[in-house]
């Protein structure tokens, strides 16, 4: 297997460069974390490499086959898409069985076992589920649909804490049980990072970040004391943010620590990855700043 | 198993349809010699009734199911990674089914017509096929002949109305708002307007001209519609391919 391999792509729509000339690798069996902000080209991306939209220039392999117009790759993957691809008159039930048509791994009692996990009524039409129902739908088949690639993206959009912590959790179950490849874009950055064992941060079109999560955390660090004690330490270090609560301030650094010349008082945590990626894909501090990751 | 799904899937997606359809049609067969009967019950004079062409009304039912056939399975096949080319084939699977289906059904009314035909009852009834070759001509068909030229035609009036429809539907899926409401008022001004216009100017030159264009397609004059089939399957494959150009760059919309 060789996963998913993008080379050279790029995508306009009209004057809007959504990509620009990504070169990316997708390995089989990991997870992977795909971030940036809004419009930033990752569902664009995403639609891409599943066949729904097609690039200007470059190309996609899966398994070392072209992705693009190939109905036996494309049973590979599923992407669980922010919009809703399924017919509003059908039911959840109905929608479920098709699945099973379509791919043939779709496991059909494990999507109603989530079904009752996440009290969806599998009855209802899709176009009577609210926001978080809808999305929980999708994560349903997602699920269960056991192929080796799964793409989620913003697949908590309208869930509220409980669903997505179960959601969370299905998943880690569902990658140990049986290891695949899955893709998640989503914007809520601090609950997915543990989770992740790539990180990809697009920007503008562009790959900004692509690394291994423990590497990336492993270039930075959160110090977290009194204001004085903070600010001193401070002083001569790359610092990419700072929160002031109370008499207590944490500052994210970039760089190494020497724990040696770490003064006493001073409580050390491993780099935010939100915080992270707030400071790079800030348009006006990263225009000036370049960190050294 | 992608390819024989998606063509289950686009089959059924018409199933209803169909059914109501046929109904209501089977029920308007069974009314008219009700109606008939009761009218002569009622009145002294003898009233006569003639039923022409019902079969018309499968072909513009197939334009509609043509016309609503694109974007819900476009989007639910590419869902399930069902690439536009197998889509596009497969529809043509459906569409050739759906026609022969509704051929099939025409034969039906064409038969349950002959039954209830008889100067007793004062009903009259004539296909779609008899209808446009045989009313003013010499040619004719008859017994099992009537009805072996009459599924061929249908049949393959059936396709080319299902095609035209499917290639609207596509074409203005991939029209933008402002493309597609102009395309749409532009048309009806164009034919129920302009065209009016400059044919009344040319003292009907232009409605002669299509006429006689129509004429000769279709075979009308010469009583042949082997003609009228031929051009059919031209206008099939014509609007079909356009179909295909359009669809296989078409992508998700936001």
């Amino acid at each position: 297997m060789n996963g998913i391999e993008i080379n050279d792509v790029t995508k306009t729509f009209g004057d809007t460069l959504a990509l620009n000339q990504v070169n990316l690798t997708f390995e089989p069996h990991k997870i992977y974390g795909l971030l940036g902000r809004n419009g930033a080209g990752k569902s664009t991306l995403l639609n891409i490499i599943t066949n729904r939209l097609f690039a200007d220039s470059g190309t996609i392999t899966i398994d070392g086959l072209a992705g693009s117009e190939n109905d036996q790759i494309q049973g590979l993957i599923y992407l669980m898409s922010e919009k809703n691809l399924y017919p509003e008159s059908m039911t959840c039930n109905e929608a479920f069985k098709w699945t099973k048509q379509f791919f043939k791994d779709f496991d059909l009692d494990y999507a109603h076992n989530l079904a009752t996990q996440f009290k969806l009524n599998t009855k209802k039409k899709i176009r009577s589920l609210s926001t978080g129902y809808t999305s929980i739908f999708k994560i349903i088949i997602a699920l269960s649909v056991n192929t080796p690639y799964v793409l989620f993206d913003e697949p908590v959009l309208g869930l509220d804490a409980n669903h997505r912590e179960l959601f969370y959790r299905l998943l880690i179950k569902k990658y140990s049980d049986n290891a695949f490849t899955a893709i998640i874009s989503t914007h809520l950055i601090e609950e997915i990072a543990n989770l992740l064992e790539y990180v990809m941060i697009i920007k503008n079109g562009e790959i900004l970040v692509n690394e291994s999560c423990e590497t990336l955390l492993s270039k930075g660090y959160s110090v977290t004391g009194t204001i004085k004690q903070v600010d001193t330490f401070i002083a001569d270090k790359e610092v990419i943010g700072e929160d002031v609560l109370g008499g207590l301030k944490t500052a994210t650094i970039i760089g190494s620590i020497n724990k040696s010349t770490l003064p006493d008082g001073i409580e050390i945590t491993s780099l935010d990855l939100q915080k992270l990626f707030i400071k790079l894909t800030n348009e006006e501090q990263s225009n000036e700043t370049t960190y050294n990751l | 198993m992608k390819l024989h799904t998606i063509y289950k899937y686009q089959l059924l997606d018409h199933r209803n349809a169909v059914l109501i359809f046929c109904a209501v049609i089977l029920a308007v067969m069974a009314l008219v010699p009700m109606q008939v009967t009761f009218s002569n019950t009622l009145s002294t004079s003898y009233e006569s009734t003639r039923i022409t062409g019902i079969d018309m009304a499968p072909a513009v039912f197939l334009f509609i199911c043509g016309l609503s056939a694109f974007k819900e399975n476009f989007l639910f096949a590419l869902q399930n990674g069902v690439s536009r080319k197998s889509l596009f084939v497969n529809r043509n699977y459906v569409a050739v089914t759906l026609a022969v289906v509704m051929a099939l059904f025409s034969l039906l009314l064409l038969a349950l017509g002959k039954l209830i035909e008889s100067p007793a009852s004062g009903i009259t009834y004539s296909g779609l096929l008899s209808m446009i070759y045989q009313s003013t001509g010499t040619a004719s068909f008859s017994g099992l002949l009537e009805y072996l030229v009459s599924f061929l035609f249908l049949t393959v009036l059936f396709i080319a109305a299902q095609a035209l429809g499917y290639f609207i539907t596509v074409a203005l899926y991939r029209m933008n708002k402002k493309l597609k409401i102009s395309s749409i008022i532009g048309f009806y001004i164009v034919i129920f307007v302009v065209l009016p216009i400059i044919d009344m100017f040319l003292s009907g030159r232009i409605s002669t001209i299509l006429l006689s264009f129509l004429d000769v397609s279709m075979g009308i004059s010469v009583h042949n519609p082997f003609i009228g089939m031929f051009s059919l399957i031209i206008l099939s494959i014509i609007v079909s391919g356009f179909t295909w150009v359009l669809l296989k760059n078409a992508g998700v919309k936001n």
